[in-house]
Formats: C-alpha cells, sequence, structure tokens
C-alpha cells in the first residue's frame, strides 16, 4: 500500500525528484514506579514526509495523515517551500536504485503482549520488590517499527522490526540497582531474572561508603560503555575530521587506542541486526571504525564523499565494539583496588576536541578489593576522555544488547571492559 | 475538533470511570538550518492527532492516535479504557486521587504581532544564509551553522468533568553557531537560542545579523585564550548561562513526580523531598525562584496546561527557602495540596501528560545593580556568558557546569579571555553563595524548547528567567584532561 501511495505522490510532484519517506510505530509502553503501574501507553504514529527538488533547490513537507487528500496538500507545501528555497551548493540528487539485503528483524509473538498481559506479570515483580522492601520503576515495551523510502529514480528501502524493551531500577533505603534489557523477540525476555539481577546490585549496594575521587581501575559494564561510546562515535565524521573539527583530525592509519579494541558497523552481525539502510535509504554495510586499535575509516555522507574521493558510508546510528570471554564476575578477579559501574547518567563533552566528557555513576556503584566486590560506593562524577578509556583498556568481557536512547528501534554491541587510570573529579552526597 | 472532543467524553461517561479527557492537538513546524550556504533542513511539519486519558479503579490508561473521526474516537476511547483496566491489576494499594479543579470553559490564545508563518521561506532562509556569510568572513571560521524554528499548537482540551478548553500557542526562535580552528584547537561561539512564546517580531528584535561578526570574532578570540587553572574563585554569571543552572538544579529538583519517585529509573529523584518544604535553605536570603505560567511570552504561558489545570503564579524559594513544587493534579494530593500547580504538559498528542518545569525564574535584586558593580567587588574570579556543557546527577546535587565565553576578573575588572572553563558545586551549596544580583533591568526571559523527561523521552518548553548574579568561592578547573 505504502509503495502505491509512493508511486502515486512521485507522479504528481511537479519537482524534478522527488523522495517519499514513510515511518510508522505502533508500541505499547508500560512504565511503573513505587511498585505499581503509572502510565500505560498505546501509541500509534504513522508519518509521511515529502521531499521536492527543483535543480538544487530542495523542501520538505510531512504530516501525520494519511488521508490522500491531506498527502497532496503536504505535497502542495513540499513543492512551495521548495520553489522557494535557495539553491544548495552541496546538492547531491537522490539515491539510484541499488539491492538492500533485507535483515529479519520482525517477530510476530512480541506484538502479541497484551497491556494485560505485561500488568499480570509487573504485579508479581511488585509483590516481591514489596514483599523485601525495596521499590521498583521502569519501562516496559513492546511493538513494532516500519521505515519505507521510495525516491524519483525507483530507490526503495523498506524495513520492518518487532521490539521488546525491560529496564528496571531497584530501590533500597540507601543503594539502587539497574538493569536493561533490548531485543526483536520476546522470548529471549526473562524479566525475572532481569529484576533479579538489578535486584542484587541493590543489595550488595546496601550501606554504601564514601570514596575519595581520583584515579581508579574502573570496570565499565555495557550499558555504561555504550553511552560513553557514543560521544566517540559523534566525533568520527569525516567532514568534521577533515575540516579540524575533530578529534579524528589526520588519526586515518593512525593506531590510536588499544590494540584489542576494534569497533564497527555492521547490521547484518548476528548479534546485534539492525537496520540495514540509513535515513535516506543508503544501504549499509560493514564499517570498521576502529580495527585493532587503528583508526580505520569515518563516517562520510555523499557529498563529503564525493568532494574528497571517498567512498560514502552512510549514516547508522548504532554501532558494536568486538567482545571477549570474560564474565562481569570473572574481570573483577583481576582487580586489586578498583571501582565497578553499572550506569553512567547525563554524560556530556567537555571538550570535543580531546573527546573529554563529563557524567555520573548512577544505580550500583561498587568498589573493587583483592578481586571481589568490597562495598558499595557512594556516586562520583567523572571528567574523562573516551579516548583514554579506550586507549587503557586492560581486558574485554563479554558483550550485551543495550538498546540506544534515543535511536529509535536499534541497539548497540558493548562488552564490559577493565580500564587503567579513570579519572572521578568529585562525590555526592548520596 | 470541539464535537469529536464531546462526544469522546460523552462514550466514556457511562462506562464506570473515575475522570477522562481528551487533548486534539494540531502542531504545525518550520525548520530551518543552515550549515556555511547550504540549507540543510528546510522543512514544515504537521502532525494531527489526538489522545485520549482514563482513569479507572484509580489507574490510568491512555491510547492516542493520528486518525481524527468519530470511529477512530470510539475505537480508542476503548482502547484507554481497557488498558486503564489492565493498569488497575497491578496499582497494588494506592489509587490515584486527581486534584480538585474549577470546571473551565475558556480560550487562551498567544499574542502574537507577526505570524512567523506568514513570512515567506526565502526571507528566513536568506537571513540565515547572510548571518552565515558573515561569520565564514572571519578568518579561522571553518563553519557556520544557523537555525529558525517556529512552531504553532492549536489544541481542544475536554474532560468528562466538563472542561472544554481551546488554545493556539505560538512559538519562535532562532540561534546560530560559529566554529574555528587554529592553534591546534577547535573553539566555538553561539548566538544563544532564544525561544519566546511570540510572532515573527521577536526575531526582528533579536538582532542576528548584527552580532554575527561579533560571535564569530568571539570563536576566533577562544583559540588563543587561556586555560584556567583549579582554583576556588568568585563567579559573575550572566542570564542566559544561568537560565541552564536555574534550569537543571531548581527547576527538575522541584517537580514533585520526581520527588516522589515516577521518574527513578530515567530522569531520575530529587534531593528536595517534601519534609523540607517551609525549612530547608535552598539558597542565600537574595534568592527567590518564582513559577510563573502567566509570565508573558513565557514558553509555558498556555493559558492553561495539558490536564486543563489554569495556569498561575507562586513561590517556589522564598528568600532562600523551599516553599513550593510544579505539580499535577495526580501528585499534588500526595502532599496534601489542594490544587495542582498547572504544570503537567505533554509533547503530542501521542504522549501522556507528566510533571514539568514551569516557567521559572530567579527574581531580580531589588536595588539598582549593574553587572559592572557585581564584577567590581571581585578579586579574583571568572565572568561567564552563555551555556556549555552540563551535567548534574540524578538527585540534581553535584552539577558541574561550562559556559560559552569566559574572562577572568581581576581586581574588580574583566581581564583576559580564558577558555574550557568548568565549575563544580552542590545545588544548596551554590545558590547559598549567591551574594548579589542586578535589577530588573538586567533581567531576560532565557528558555528551552527541548528539556528532556519521561520514557519514551518527551521534550518540553519553559521559560527560565534571570538576572546577572555573583556567587563567591566556587570550585573551578579546566575542562580539559
Amino acid at each position: 500500500m505504502k509503495e502505491v501511495l509512493a508511486e502515486k505522490i512521485i507522479k504528481e510532484s511537479s519537482g524534478d525528484e522527488t523522495v517519499v519517506y514513510f515511518m510508522s510505530h505502533n508500541n505499547h509502553y508500560t512504565r511503573f514506579a513505587e511498585n505499581r503501574i503509572t502510565q500505560n501507553m498505546a501509541r500509534e504514529v504513522t508519518a509521511v514526509n515529502i521531499e521536492v527538488h527543483f535543480g538544487t533547490r530542495k523542501g520538505s513537507a510531512a504530516t501525520t495523515s494519511l488521508n490522500y487528500e491531506d498527502i497532496k496538500n503536504t505535497l502542495k507545501k513540499a513543492e512551495q517551500i521548495a520553489k522557494h528555497a535557495p539553491g544548495d551548493p552541496e546538492y547531491v540528487p537522490p539515491l539510484e536504485p541499488v539491492k538492500i539485503n533485507t535483515v529479519e528483524r520482525f517477530y510476530e509473538r512480541t506484538l502479541n503482549l497484551t497491556p494485560e498481559d505485561k500488568a499480570l506479570s509487573l504485579r508479581k515483580i511488585f509483590i516481591s520488590a514489596s514483599h523485601h522492601g525495596v521499590k521498583v520503576a521502569g519501562l516496559y515495551t513492546n511493538g513494532e517499527r516500519e521505515f519505507a523510502i521510495y525516491n524519483s529514480r525507483g530507490h526503495e528501502a523498506y524495513h520492518k522490526s518487532s521490539e521488546v524493551s525491560f529496564s528496571i531500577t531497584v530501590q533500597g533505603e540507601d543503594s539502587s540497582g539497574y538493569t536493561a534489557f533490548f531485543d526483536e523477540n520476546i522470548e529471549k525476555l526473562d524479566l525475572e531474572k532481569e529484576y533479579e539481577r538489578a535486584f542484587k546490585k541493590q543489595e550488595l549496594g546496601k550501606n554504601p561508603k564514601e570514596v575519595e575521587p581520583g584515579i581508579y581501575k574502573v570496570i565499565i559494564e555495557p550499558i555504561a560503555l555504550s553511552n560513553l561510546l557514543l560521544f566517540l562515535y559523534m566525533q568520527m565524521d569525516a567532514r568534521a575530521a577533515d575540516e579540524g573539527r575533530s578529534f579524528f583530525s589526520e588519526k586515518i592509519g593512525k593506531k590510536i587506542f588499544n590494540e584489542s579494541v576494534n569497533l564497527y558497523i555492521d547490521p547484518y552481525s548476528k548479534v546485534n541486526p539492525a537496520i540495514p539502510f540509513d535515513g535516506e535509504g543508503f544501504p549499509i554495510g560493514r564499517i570498521n571504525l576502529i580495527e585493532r586499535g587503528v583508526v580505520k575509516s569515518l563516517i562520510c555522507d555523499r557529498y563529503w564523499a564525493k568532494r574528497t574521493g571517498r567512498k560514502p558510508t552512510g549514516r547508522p546510528f548504532f554501532f558494536n565494539m568486538d567482545d571477549g570471554r570474560i564474565d562481569v564476575e570473572d574481570l573483577v578477579k583481576e582487580v586489586d583496588r578498583g571501582i565497578l559501574v553499572t550506569r553512567f547518567w547525563y554524560i556530556r563533552y567537555v571538550d570535543q576536541k580531546s573527546v573529554t566528557v563529563t557524567g555520573m555513576t548512577r544505580d550500583g556503584t561498587f568498589m573493587i578489593e583483592d578481586g571481589k566486590i568490597a562495598y558499595g560506593t557512594k556516586n562520583m562524577r567523572f571528567n574523562e576522555s573516551v579516548v583514554n578509556v579506550l586507549k587503557n583498556v586492560l581486558k574485554i568481557g563479554k558483550g550485551k544488547r543495550v538498546g540506544v536512547e534515543y535511536g529509535g528501534s536499534a541497539a548497540n554491541y558493548i562488552p564490559a571492559v577493565l580500564v587503567n587510570e579513570f579519572n572521578f573529579s568529585s562525590k555526592t552526597k548520596f | 475538533m470541539k464535537e469529536l472532543a464531546l462526544y469522546a467524553m460523552e462514550i466514556l461517561k457511562g462506562k464506570g470511570i473515575d475522570y477522562a479527557d481528551i487533548r486534539i492537538t494540531r502542531y504545525n513546524y518550520e525548520n530551518f538550518i543552515v550549515q556555511d550556504l547550504s540549507p540543510k533542513q528546510v522543512n514544515v511539519e504537521e502532525t494531527y492527532g489526538f489522545g485520549i486519558r482514563v482513569l479507572y479503579d484509580g489507574a490510568w490508561g491512555f491510547a492516542s492516535s493520528s486518525r481524527v473521526d468519530r470511529k477512530e474516537v470510539e475505537k480508542i476511547a476503548k482502547r484507554a479504557l481497557d488498558i486503564a483496566k489492565s493498569s488497575s491489576i497491578a496499582r497494588g494499594d494506592f489509587r490515584v486521587k486527581l486534584a480538585s479543579e474549577p470546571v473551565h470553559v475558556d480560550k487562551y490564545f498567544t499574542p502574537i504581532e507577526i505570524d512567523p508563518f506568514s513570512i515567506p521561506v526565502e526571507e528566513k532562509l536568506n537571513l540565515l544564509i547572510e548571518i552565515n556569510e558573515t561569520m565564514l568572513k572571519v578568518k579561522g571560521i571553518v563553519k557556520a551553522i544557523s537555525r529558525m524554528h517556529f512552531r504553532r499548537r492549536e489544541q481542544i482540551f475536554a474532560s468528562t468533568e466538563g472542561s472544554l478548553i481551546e488554545t493556539i500557542i505560538y512559538t519562535s526562535n532562532a540561534g546560530y553557531t560559529a566554529f574555528a580552528v587554529g592553534n591546534n584547537d577547535t573553539q566555538t561561539r553561539s548566538f544563544q537560542d532564544y525561544p519566546l512564546n511570540a510572532g515573527y517580531e521577536h526575531i526582528k528584535k533579536l538582532g542576528l545579523v548584527e552580532n554575527a561578526e561579533r560571535i564569530a570574532e568571539e570563536a576566533r578570540m577562544k583559540l588563543y585564550a587561556e586555560e584556567p587553572d583549579e582554583e576556588v574563585l568568585d563567579l559573575v554569571l550572566d542570564p542566559a548561562h544561568l537560565s541552564l543552572t536555574i534550569h537543571e538544579s531548581v527547576g527538575h529538583p522541584t517537580e514533585l513526580d520526581r520527588v516522589m519517585g515516577y521518574e527513578a529509573n530515567f530522569a531520575g529523584r530529587s534531593f528536595a523531598t517534601p519534609e523540607k518544604l517551609g525549612k530547608f535553605r535552598y539558597g542565600s536570603p537574595l534568592v527567590n525562584f518564582i513559577a510563573d505560567n502567566t509570565l508573558p511570552r513565557g514558553l509555558a504561558t498556555t493559558g492553561y496546561d495539558d490536564e486543563g489545570v489554569e495556569c498561575q503564579k507562586w513561590y517556589i524559594v522564598k528568600e532562600g527557602i523551599l516553599v513550593g513544587y510544579s505539580t499535577t493534579r495526580e501528585v499534588a494530593p500526595l502532599i496534601g495540596e489542594v490544587r495542582s500547580r498547572g504544570s503537567a504538559r505533554a509533547d503530542n498528542f501521542y504522549s501522556f501528560p507528566i510533571n514539568r518545569i514551569p516557567n521559572l525564574y530567579l527574581a531580580p535584586g531589588k536595588e539598582r545593580v549593574t553587572p559592572e558593580e557585581l564584577i567590581q567587588d571581585v578579586k579574583r574570579g571568572i565572568y561567564i556568558e552563555g551555556r556549555g556543557s552540563y551535567s548534574i546527577d540524578q538527585m540534581r546535587l553535584n552539577f558541574q557546569f561550562g559556559g560559552d565565553l569566559f574572562y577572568r576578573i581581576e581586581n574588580g575588572k574583566k581581564t583576559k579571555m580564558l577558555k574550557n572553563v568548568i565549575y563544580q558545586s552542590i545545588t544548596p551549596e551554590f545558590w547559598n553563595a549567591l551574594d548579589g544580583l542586578t535589577d530588573e533591568r538586567f533581567w531576560e526571559p532565557r528558555g528551552f524548547l527541548t528539556c528532556g523527561k519521561g520514557e519514551p523521552i518527551q521534550l518540553a518548553q519553559m521559560t527560565n528567567g534571570a538576572p546577572y548574579a555573583r556567587f563567591r568561592k566556587i570550585r573551578t578547573g579546566r575542562g580539559r584532561r
């Protein structure tokens, strides 16, 4: 149906080129806190975005209505603003047709989970939490997303995925524990196991001690590392590097990181299947960003690729880091004195050029002494370069899929790491 | 729209529910981004749909749709009710009880002089291109990005209590950034975004082109500025900078839903717990934080919030003491308050309204004081303009802020430019260190369009105004390791 509609829009468009984007999601979100459901929402939204080109002038208009009259008006708006937009000196025409191999990420059974099913399984957790004198808060989501792109040159890209995600914070009197799960297939989710994992962290963290800020060995668990690496990934843009605005300026081919570090993108990977094209329908293949510590390639759009004689990569918003075989428990055994971080919070750049970021620990920070978790610690702020983190990797543990916070239905595949010389700069009161 | 809203309420009234409401919302957006001379985003957008919220047996259900007709309203009303019934399975002993609110049948429209959507697209884009051309002429500037954003929200709210509220809200915003490269460094300097609920007249008064060369020149100067050492120093902060400090360290911790644990999984909780109300010294006696959703041109000035509560004005901190929270109809009764403060907002028809920061501002000082006079009384310190890096813990205590432009203050005078400055403090320690404010002549209604909270995340808008203010003995340092 979308294909037919797109064809009709393209035929009706007066533009030299037309691109039609469809995005739809049909999700059910159950939020809980204080051992009860606090919000329970069904969200069904479809949006059509029409981009019209006249020569190098370009404009787009979007609507959430699928009524054809509304779509026709949207097309008129797109034509109108494209006609009046100044020419784009960096114009690139729409993509020529290119085959995109599909990635199977849709499981009907994920959609069959009803709000009642979710409430019944959450109730068990709430009863257990109340029994143990703790409070749980979290989000339990299931649903589907579709993304389709059609252009006047005959290029098509289509992807459909189901999604189940669950995150939970268990709060005790003076400690808390967190975990999160993401997959396409509901059968992989063991709700009680997730709860138990977060519960155990909360138990282990009771009576937290204040630790002096300073340089420590740290074990950064996958959820925490995924959020940290995002700030490195955002610097991995070829144009920003060429213009001298990024850490990665003149770094291609140089060994910057520990040789155990491999960072790459691959929507066809078994560990982390993902949408195989980007926002303009450009096919995403495997992109080796860092290989054995060496910077191999950067993200490059079609305009910059043409201008600099590179191959474009597309612009994916997910990445993977090769993992190892060691469990976090075994990484702990390697540490004489250090800190284990479950989750980072509110990470922001402090200096983009050196990829220095700041942030806080949260929901499960522990002191390790003589190869064992010794006690829970109060939370601390860090100021550290993500480049240094990957330079100072001592060991790489097992990986996990971590849902991308703002990326829709996508995840990163990220290991736990043991890192030397991580800088905690100040402390807080809890 | 109105008939459909009333129809939805009629359907639900006979279904044994505690309460229900509907928002039928149409958003129109114009988004323009120009990078160097290339228009990267030339986009208009319309979202139109409705969301129905049902309270059944003390538990919520919510469903939404972008198909706006009677049949769909019937379907979505039933779905919202069914979901509420599911929620009631897992509500434990807790029942949502809503604070009472008078029935309102009313209209509210943002007063504007010039409809931003009536200004030709080429005029707006040419203005952005002119800004970038001006900045790119300055030596060392490798990139210029300018942006404009306009929003019109038309909404009908109806509830089973009989409220029927029609609102039309306009928001206009513009800003830009220069990127400089040289001296083995990269620096940026921004003409800070300045959103208000206003028409295009606001954009015309900003002086966008007039300031472009200065902004670019300051970006270049930052390349050659010194980095500070770690030191405990006095700070003088400008209104654009303080808007963010206020937002993070006062706005969020006084959202009552956070305080009561509703956001513990993501946005976090708060140190400002209810037993502190009326007693806790949040700041020095000079500190007055006023919430005011009736503030002219304020970004949360919408007449009524998204659960039909009239916009109000109240104190959050009075003469340094914590005295109030932002609240919704659900959370206000949890601390014994009889009426909501009208702070429930949803970012679109498909979102559930949650407790948001209101327009919240630091009141100006009563005595006539200029920024220069604040600086005169500093022996050694740093003056900070604009927003930069920012981060705060989930209880809203330990924070670290950067800025956009920094000058050293020596013996009462602004001297050398600095770069990569950060400061770190604990919220009540910081606000208790405030010992000087400029008066209302220097007060500015700065604000935000993308305040993220909730799961899935929602983006809200609010004004966080401030005068210039001086703080004593704050830990400062450099942002680069």
